[in-house]
């Protein structure tokens, strides 16, 4: 019983760390961001899409969250997405968040990206939260 | 002979395993990599000593298990209290140093505006190995339990024998042979009849 937590474990572990390692990678395609601006109402459409890719043992769910917040930490537009990648396969996600053009103006708040990535049906996971603060 | 020689082995392998080796790894790692985990919020000195109190504890429960009878209520306090320390060190493990996280661990650093935060969820296999904890308690448990009512049983066989000897002396036999044999015993009751 305890060898086989123990190699549930390192799978996991496995899985988990290489499939951050190729996100993180830097290599073409796994993320791309697009920003485009509303011409009706000068709001900002930002789109990050991705391709990532499983090299571990076990099928994961890759997830990713944005979301802009206010001054007073309040979430003003939030976007998520996830996608199942089974071993040796690769996935696809798409998130879309519309920026209020007054956030814009003001160039205040934050924005946070969080990468999720869990496995062993999803019961163990690992997440990576980026907060960019915006100049004020 | 055989329970003191496995209990001096398993505490020389604790002293090995978690205070000695962390300790080598720790001297043998680059200087690059030691500035970098200085950098984080990781503390070396305070995972160090963290191993080393659970492998103390472990080596002398190891030992207290070895030079104990095993029917004694110490044996199985020690054998508990030992399940429960290694419990206490596979949450220390996972939850890299912050063992009351139960498997969900959450660190991270601050750079000018941008801040990143790390989180590892574990909590499933420290909920298994709570359950592994349990069932291994009941398991040290009940096998004390049945090592300790295999002594009654075994009494009444062994009881006519001895009371056969103890009751000697008061049957004639001087005191000084309190070692006599059983049929000296019955001879006497003989005699008597």
């Amino acid at each position: 019983m305890l060898l086989a937590l123990v190699v549930l474990a390192i799978l996991s572990a496995y899985t988990i760390f290489k499939g951050f390692s190729v996100t993180m990678s830097g290599e073409e395609n796994i993320f791309n961001m697009k920003q485009e601006v509303d011409q009706e109402t000068g709001d900002w459409l930002l789109t990050l899409r991705g391709q990532p890719r499983n090299e571990g043992f076990l099928p994961i769910t890759f997830g990713v969250k944005v979301r802009l917040l206010n001054l007073a930490n309040e979430t003003v537009a939030t976007g998520e997405n996830s996608t199942q990648i089974p071993p040796g396969g690769t996935g696809t996600f798409t998130v879309a968040v519309r920026v209020p053009k007054e956030l814009v103006e003001q160039g205040r708040g934050a924005m946070e990206v969080e990468l999720r990535l869990r496995t062993l049906m999803d019961l163990v996971g690992f997440s990576i939260r980026l907060r960019i603060q915006g100049e004020g | 002979m055989r329970s003191r020689t496995r209990g001096i082995l398993a505490a020389i392998l604790y002293v090995i395993l978690l205070i000695v080796l962390p300790r080598v790894v720790l001297s043998m790692l680059p200087a690059e990599l030691s500035m970098m985990l200085s950098m984080t919020s990781f503390n070396l000195e305070a995972i160090l000593l963290g191993l080393t109190y659970p492998g103390v504890a472990l080596a002398l429960l190891a030992l207290t298990r070895g030079f104990t009878n095993p029917r004694s209520f110490v044996s199985l306090g020690a054998g508990i209290l030992s399940r429960l320390v290694r419990f206490y060190l596979l949450l220390f493990v996972i939850g890299l140093g912050q063992p009351w996280s139960f498997g969900q661990m959450e660190t991270g650093g601050q750079a000018g505006q941008v801040t990143l935060t790390f989180l590892l969820d574990l909590r499933f296999f420290v909920a298994l190995a709570a359950v592994i904890l349990g069932l291994g308690i009941a398991k040290a448990s009940l096998e004390h339990l049945s090592l300790r009512r295999v002594v009654p049983a075994e009494q009444p066989s062994e009881k006519p024998s001895g009371g056969e000897a103890a009751e000697a002396p008061q049957g004639g036999a001087p005191p000084s042979t309190t070692e006599a044999p059983a049929p000296k015993a019955k001879e006497t009751e003989r005699h008597s009849a």
